[in-house]
């Protein structure tokens, strides 16, 4: 039985340090400052019509103005009960609802994923990771990289089960579908992170199925993709060399990439530039020498039901993988 | 009175409370019908899947309230918060308010029972038998994990290979069918056996709510049974419905499903805003304004509701158009809701509000269900709802208005007709403190969740990040949860309580104005001494003038107690209530638990895949129903269990209706269909509407394909299916004809027979796949279902053939005759239309 190295960062640490939002509340994007937009429309006709609903019946229930009559056999209609019922439940949801529709329409309209853009990217939802392919052959997984001020196009698919891609600062969230292709616009107003989130319950690791937009600026978006595109780092020094051995003797290879070797599996993400991503697990870990070692050794311990399976190691085998891969940034 | 006059007049009500009484102990408890006996079983038995989904809930908020906690894993949090889904959505809230409508409507009706008391024990039965089957995996640890709504491909074969979904669809079948039974009980009763007088437009709005709420159900439940057996289909036999791959597409299950789970849940709003009227009248002394208004806004919802469903859809890739017209409908069930609210506040404007334990669960609804209602409205609004979906947004709304607006209503019911059922007063400041917290936990809990979608958490995760700064809202969420636990504890305590020790109420503790204020508390086994005759929308405040002639009205007060030794109630015209006729309804039996029993065995064969206990059980039901139905016909035949205006045996019968007399009974009018035919023909609807969903299956993978058949073959010959369809014409022109004379209703039978298997010969022939592609598993499929239903209607033409034959006569087999037969005739042939004309024709 091989002795394996238990390097599993503790829960707690997850990412750790920086207080991050995920939030619909600070839009970053266009389409996302429009429905913002929508949103305080509504929270403020939603608390005028709350007020007045529930003062009304505040107003009613503490009632002074009886008659000593019984009332229960007088028939239907007031004048003030008309009054309150075509007022109240005609009169009023028309007037909030007809000016709020019309905006509604608008914003629908603002936001709908048309329009020709300059680059386009696919993004495949796994369980339960993304995968992201650019043009030219790049593929990458759970960071998604764009210029800042660019509206860029998102085509969104699966082979597995029903994923939605949603990045709550940059927009609205879109599904992906198995048989069907999907689109959304994504553009952030500026350089930054944005942190994202799979909103269709996808199976049991579907709470860690999350993802990082980092808008750059466009020269260094331009370059980040040229550095993408080619082909892995060629290691350096033994431990890396035969780190890469493990990888492929192991059967890392037969579920992961990494272009320029023989590795060429396609059931985990792309490995060639790990060492660029700021996380691994689907934003789950930072990507720091531990975590690495961790999510190798025993990917259950960390995310139970994720698809990848113990690596079988020893001890120095993993800190030679994990050497190899450090290296293919 | 003279001594003997009054000994006579005792002698009599307790001849009428023994003809009318279940029998005593166990074999009582198996065989009891009476409706304010299932009626009960119904409410408690929702009470005890309320607990228990609570006690779910509250386990998944103490995964919950810290981040990264590891209180539960994340398997067994999916397997939670799909248990709390469906035993809320399928096993609470819909059958306690069914059973809740079971025992008052008659009463409130001036009737004895609903019009089929034996279907209604069954209906009872297979409940119970759904929600075991759905908690049974509980206890075999093969719990199912999709979330109620149970989206495929995660819930298809490939991703969920256990058990546990088998078993999910299953439970939701049965739990469906017996909402529909029940359903058709309401519907008759309310149409057909309201007290003379009580025209449509005197009848209590609780009674329109429930009529709505029915009719809604009899169109929305056969969609959610169509979604299950096709995935159950692709489950067990490969049956590429949903699969893409295949030419079936993953959406067809949202749209099927989402035609039902919209009206779901008005199907579960509109009798809780039914009892909203019916207790704020009574407690503010003065009848709900603008009743008709009211009465249309009911129907105005319920028809509205069944152009929304997409709006649980926004986020799977519509065109803007699509998006912007299913907001809008969403907008517009606004103005009928707005109504009854309105209404509410007028009425307690315009009466004296006593602020009693009722009335606080009242005040308790309308400032959390429009509170609901308005953050419906945002997350109706398409565009913003791609932030808000499938966020803690959207749980804080559905569980504003679900809880809102229907708990509460029903907790107010239940301490508002406790003293009704028990003849009990709950204590009443004890209802107020139990309102009062689980008002304040309810928001404590529910209201930091609408916060937690807006910073993006979103819904079904079993743990989340520390760093984004969710654990102070999600603690207050967990704290609020147990408030609100505390406050049901307290409600359920104190009725408890109230059971043995609570002060004794007498029959109308409220001064209410309905009939079921007339009755004892408890109601006596027969409910109304005598069938009141009505005159007004409030009959017990004021008598008003029925609009009946008054012989009618004398007659109905002699036969109205007329008793026979048997279990009497009136059959009145739709409209006016005109009286009708005597029916005798059926009493005590153990074939329904039967029944129900035999049809779960055949059933779970079916799920674990055990064909011979699957065949015992479907064959041991079959002997069952007709038992069942030879105990109902010979009950008929001496007497009991008949619609016969008193008529001493059936051939009678069918003589003097074929002379079209007004009956045996001088009623003056024309004694109309039967109550047998009208619940026929209901769950013919039923059936059609289940067609219905099998060709919207059909039509919408056609849609989306670019060959049909979609490996670019041929559709099957269509000779053998051409000539079926002709001899099923042949078939459907002996429609009318049984009471005519036998020879014609078994032509009729062989030409069904014979198309029956001439088409399966040419299915089998054709080398049909079912799970080739979604096109053979289409006509596979849709084929079985014609199939199906004709041998249904082959059964009962079969045995009325039979009976026929032998002179005897079933009036009830009759009856029921016509429509099936109709039915089954109308369903091969837009089956035919569907499956071998369509790809001919498109």
């Amino acid at each position: 039985m091989t002795r394996r190295m238990r390097l599993v960062a503790p829960a707690g640490a997850l990412l750790a340090g920086c207080a991050e939002e995920q939030g619909s509340l600070a839009p970053a994007s266009p389409d996302a400052r429009a429905v913002d937009e929508l949103l305080w429309v509504m929270v403020s006709l939603g608390a005028v019509v709350f007020i007045l609903v529930i003062t009304l019946l505040v107003y009613a229930g503490t009632g002074r103005r009886r008659t000593d009559e019984n009332t229960g056999d007088r028939d239907d209609a007031t004048p003030r009960s008309q009054w309150l019922v075509i007022g109240g439940g005609v009169a009023l949801p028309v007037v909030v609802l007809v000016p709020l529709a019309v905006f509604m329409l608008v914003t629908a309209n603002r936001v709908a994923p048309t329009g020709a853009t300059e680059l386009e990217v696919r993004v495949i939802g796994n369980q339960y990771w993304w995968e992201i392919e650019y043009p030219g052959g790049v593929t990458t997984a759970n960071e998604i990289h764009i210029p800042a001020r660019t509206p860029v196009r998102v085509v969104l698919e699966t082979d597995d089960v029903i994923h939605s891609f949603w990045i709550p600062e940059l927009g609205g969230k879109t599904d992906m579908i198995p048989g069907e292709q999907t689109e959304s616009i994504l553009e952030a107003d500026e350089p930054g992170r944005y942190l994202g989130q799979c909103a269709e319950f996808c199976g049991i690791q579907h709470a860690r199925m999350r993802m990082v937009v980092i808008a750059q600026e466009p020269a260094e978006f331009e370059a980040w993709l040229r550095y993408q595109a080619a082909p892995a780092a060629e290691p350096v020094g033994e431990q890396a060399l035969r780190g890469r051995a493990t990888f492929v003797e192991t059967g890392c290879a037969s579920c992961h990439t990494v272009r320029g070797t023989s590795a060429d599996g396609e059931l985990g993400p792309d490995l060639t530039h790990v060492a660029s991503r700021s996380t691994l697990a689907a934003v789950t870990l930072p990507n720091t020498r531990g975590n690495l070692g961790g999510w190798i050794a025993d990917p259950q311990s960390i995310k139970p039901g994720a698809l990848m399976p113990p690596a079988p190691v020893t001890g120095p085998e993993l800190l030679d993988l994990i050497a190899y891969l450090e290296g293919l940034r | 009175m003279t001594d003997e006059l009054q000994r006579a007049e005792r002698d009599h009500l307790a001849a009428i409370e023994a003809a009318w009484s279940s029998k005593p102990g166990l074999p009582g408890f198996f065989s009891a019908v009476n409706h304010k006996q299932i009626g009960l079983r119904f409410i408690w038995t929702g009470v005890a899947f309320l607990l228990i989904g609570g006690v779910e809930a509250l386990l998944l908020r103490i995964q919950l309230m810290r981040a990264e906690n590891t209180f539960l894993g994340p398997d067994t949090y999916n397997q939670l918060f799909t248990m709390h889904g469906t035993t809320m959505m399928f096993l609470f809230a819909v059958p306690l308010l069914e059973g809740l409508a079971m025992y008052l409507v008659p009463l409130q009706l001036g009737t004895r029972d609903l019009p089929f008391p034996r279907l209604n024990a069954f209906g009872y039965w297979v409940y119970v038998a759904g929600g075991v089957l759905l908690n049974w995996s509980l206890l075999t640890g093969s719990v199912p994990d999709g979330g109620w709504f149970a989206y495929v491909p995660l819930t298809g074969p490939e991703f969920s290979p256990t058990r546990a979904l088998d078993f999910w669809l299953l439970g939701v079948t049965f739990v469906e069918i017996a909402g529909i039974v029940g359903a058709i009980e309401l519907i008759v009763v309310i149409m057909r056996f309201r007290a003379p007088g009580m025209s449509l437009g005197r009848m209590p709005l609780f009674v329109w709510s429930v009529l709505v709420m029915a009719a809604m159900m009899l169109v929305a439940f056969p969609f959610v049974i169509v979604a299950s057996t096709l995935l159950e289909l692709e489950r067990k036999f490969g049956a590429p419905f949903y699969d893409a791959a295949a030419g079936g597409n993953p959406l067809l299950w949202q749209h099927l499903f989402w035609i039902f789970g919209h009206p779901e849940v008005y199907i579960m709003l509109l009798p809780a805003t039914g009892v909203v009227s019916a207790v704020v009248a009574v407690h503010v002394g003065r009848r709900i304004v603008a009743y008709p208004l009211v009465a249309a806004s009911l129907i105005g919802i319920a028809i509205v509701s069944f152009g929304l469903w997409v709006h649980h859809m926004f986020a799977v890739g519509l065109p803007v158009m699509v998006l912007g017209l299913f907001a809008m409908a969403s907008y517009f069930i606004a103005i009928p809701s707005g109504i009854q609210v309105f209404a509410w506040i007028a009425t307690i404007w315009e009466g004296r509000p006593r602020w009693t334990a009722p009335m606080w669960f009242v005040a308790g609804f309308f400032f959390i269900f429009v509170l609901g209602g308005i953050t419906g409205i945002m997350v109706a609004s398409a565009p913003w709802d791609l932030q808000a979906h499938d966020t803690f947004f959207v749980v804080a709304h559905f569980h504003y208005v679900l809880i809102g607006g229907v708990v509460f209503p029903m907790l107010a019911a239940l301490h508002h007709w406790f003293p009704k059922m028990t003849g009990r007063r709950p204590t009443e400041w004890a209802g107020k403190l139990a309102c009062a917290v689980m008002f304040v936990g309810f928001n404590v809990t529910f209201f930091p969740q609408h916060w937690l979608g807006l910073q993006g958490m979103a819904r079904r995760v079993y743990t989340y990040d520390a760093t984004l700064g969710w654990e102070t809202s999600n603690l207050w969420s967990t704290i609020g949860a147990f408030v609100l636990a505390a406050g049901f504890a307290v409600f359920f305590v104190n009725l408890a309580h109230a059971w043995r020790r609570g002060a004794v109420a007498g029959g109308d503790p409220w001064c209410g104005d309905t009939l079921e204020w007339a009755t004892a508390s408890p109601p006596a086994a027969h409910s109304h001494d005598v069938i009141p005759v009505v005159g007004s929308r409030s009959p017990q405040w004021e008598t008003g003038d029925p609009g009946l002639p008054d012989e009618v009205v004398e007659a109905v007060a002699v036969t109205g107690t007329s008793w026979q030794g048997r279990r009497e109630v009136i059959r009145t015209s739709v409209l006016d209530a005109r009286p009708q006729a005597i029916v005798s309804l059926p009493g005590p039996s153990y074939w329904p638990v039967i029944s129900a029993v035999f049809l779960t065995v055949a059933v779970v064969g079916v799920l674990v895949n055990w064909v011979l206990l699957a065949a015992a059980g479907g064959l041991a039901l079959l002997v069952s129903f007709v038992s069942w139905g030879e105990s109902n016909r010979r009950a008929a035949a001496a007497g009991e269990g008949a619609d016969d205006g008193g008529a001493a045996d059936d051939a009678d019968v069918l003589a003097a209706r074929r002379r079209s007399a007004a009956g045996a009974m001088a009623l003056h009018t024309d004694p109309g269909r039967s109550a047998v035919s009208t619940g026929a023909w209901l769950t013919v609807a039923v059936v059609m509407v289940l067609t219905g969903g099998f060709a919207y299956a059909y039509y919408y993978l056609r849609l989306g394909a670019s060959a049909w058949p979609l490996d670019g073959t041929e559709p099957a010959a269509l000779g053998g299916p051409l000539l079926a369809a002709v001899l099923v014409v042949v078939a459907l022109t002996t429609a009318s004809t049984i009471e005519r004379g036998f020879l014609r209703g078994l032509l009729g039978w062989v030409a069904l027979a014979g198309a029956s298997v001439v088409q399966m010969v040419s299915l089998v022939a054709s080398d049909a796949d079912i799970s080739a592609d979604a096109y053979g598993a289409a006509v596979v499929t849709l084929t079985a279902w014609a199939l199906i239903v004709a041998a249904a209607a082959l059964a009962v033409r079969g045995l009325g053939v039979y009976h026929a034959a032998r002179g005897q006569w079933s009036l009830s087999l009759v009856d029921a005759d016509r429509p099936i037969w109709i039915g089954a005739g109308v369903v091969w042939l837009v089956m035919f239309a569907v499956v071998h004309l369509t790809p001919r024709v498109f």
